[in-house]
């Protein structure tokens, strides 16, 4: 198992230094769920100092070998970042794309879901504007693509919790090798069960309340957002190749609503670097206030609402950038 | 100095509170206009830490000579923070000049002015960003500040 582990995070240290530094690349195509440079690498005037160090923002090393609990798991435990630097980088927009996305789509590209022409008009809605919804399963994880915040992941032996700052969001997920009920209660975040395939482990969620929404889950931003049916049916696979290396692979199943199962690239989360950074209260509903919307001319509202659905219509790789 | 401080703290939340509302969770376009961004420079009067968005308050003198308090929208306290810029920050420069790039409010409100800031640098003098830039050519070396 540690040859293994040793191996794993070998071959992790050699994908993440030939990752390529693409300072700048032109169009919205294929960002990997990143928001990173079009124009420029981000520098100030001789002199200016930048809040946040963003101009030093660089591609974290492995890290060393897979941590292991007893059992010869990998332990996940940790606080993770969706991108390649092991920090929060909300605001850090104009550093390299291959800092900041999750997935280089040349390496592993990923098709968008595939909707039923029938499924378009009740299912695809961007999430109301202004409000502030739970997340649900996956969106709590998938919307950092462009929310940018932390997953921590605490992992105790027969269970497995998944912590998101915003939407604050709390999973806890058994891995004592219980199955589903016969007749699972739906809830926000679904029931789940988790397993280990080798060093992957994997967990399966059903029952998910229909009145949430996948953000970020094919193409990017609140826009694309899109409903599913009782049938969906969701699996999220982790793994941790190095120390610093998270992967998650989605996997989201819904014949009600896609033409066939939308299968994620895996994509790339980062270990938390600075100790200073600590978890955090973000309570989205103390500041709900969707009348601002209500007070938009209507043609803004207009193009907001239809966003989402023509971008339901193009089937295809590599979809919109998102908001 | 505490006092007045406050005060005008109090006295710019009071007036805005009832004008203009926080929006909540959204998307840029949607309610600022990324093709109107212009300069701000001004005195710092108040800041609002809280989720999903910050605010800061700046006085902005027009062309009369009057003031124009405008209401500026940032990111999330916990991305700010983490990224350099917290609310410590905003108290210990209050009352002094400051500049900001913002993109104003589609629908401005009755009192004062509505935006979102991209790039503001307060008297201590580091740069920082607050906001989305929508602003894909102005890179922090363009700036007139």
């Amino acid at each position: 198992m540690t040859r293994l582990g040793l191996a794993l995070a070998v071959v992790a240290s050699v994908c993440i230094i030939s990752a390529p530094v693409v300072a700048q690349r032109g169009g919205g195509q294929g960002r990997g769920g990143g928001r990173g440079a079009d124009t420029g690498p981000l520098t100030a005037k001789p002199g200016v100092k930048i809040a946040g160090d963003f101009d030093k923002v660089k591609i974290l090393e492995a890290g060393g070998a897979t941590p292991r609990t007893r059992d010869g798991h990998p332990d996940l435990s940790g606080r993770y970042y969706p991108n390649h630097a092991g920090r929060m980088l909300q605001g850090a927009y104009r550093i390299p794309e291959a800092i900041m996305r999750q997935f280089d789509p040349e390496k592993t590209p990923q098709e968008n879901p595939v909707f039923r022409p029938d499924a378009v008009e009740k299912y695809q809605h961007p999430t109301p504007y202004g409000s502030c919804p739970p997340g649900g399963t996956p969106t709590s994880i998938t919307t950092q693509a462009t929310e940018h915040g932390p997953l921590e992941i605490v992992q105790v032996p027969g269970r497995v919790w998944l912590l998101t700052e915003f939407p604050q969001t709390i999973r806890m997920v058994p891995t004592d090798g219980r199955p589903h009920p016969p007749d699972p209660d739906t809830s926000f975040n679904g029931d789940s069960v988790g397993r280990w395939e080798g060093d992957t482990l994997v967990i399966d969620t059903v029952a998910i309340d229909t009145r949430m929404r996948n953000i970020s889950v094919g193409r990017t931003g609140d826009a694309n957002a899109w409903l599913h049916s009782e049938k969906e049916h969701v699996i999220e696979r982790f793994s941790r190749p190095s120390k610093n290396y998270l992967t998650y692979q989605l996997t989201v199943e819904d014949p009600e609503v896609l033409v066939k199962p939308f299968v994620s690239a895996p994509h790339v989360w980062t270990l938390a670097q600075d100790p200073n950074d600590v978890w955090t209260e973000y309570v989205c509903s103390a500041n709900e206030e969707p009348e601002v919307y209500k007070n938009l001319d209507q043609q803004t509202k207009e193009e907001y609402e239809k966003s989402g659905r023509d971008a339901a219509t193009q089937s295809g790789r590599q979809g919109g950038r998102g908001r | 100095m505490k006092v007045t401080f406050a005060g005008a703290v109090m006295a710019v939340c009071g007036l805005l509170g009832l004008a203009a509302s926080a929006s909540a969770h959204h998307g840029f376009n949607v309610e600022f206009d990324g093709t109107k961004c212009l300069d701000l420079k001004g005195t710092l009067t108040g800041v609002i830490w809280e989720n999903p968005h910050a605010y800061l308050q700046m006085d902005v003198k027009d062309a009369a000579g009057g003031n124009v308090a405008w209401r500026l929208e940032m990111i999330t306290p916990n991305a700010l923070k983490r990224n350099g810029t917290t609310r410590q920050d905003f108290t210990a420069n209050m009352g002094k000049e400051m500049n900001a790039r913002a993109c104003p409010a589609k629908v401005a409100p009755e009192e004062g002015q509505r935006g979102a800031a991209e790039y503001i640098k307060l008297a201590d003098g580091i740069l920082r960003i607050v906001g989305q830039l929508p602003e894909r050519n102005i890179t922090p070396d363009k700036l007139n500040f």
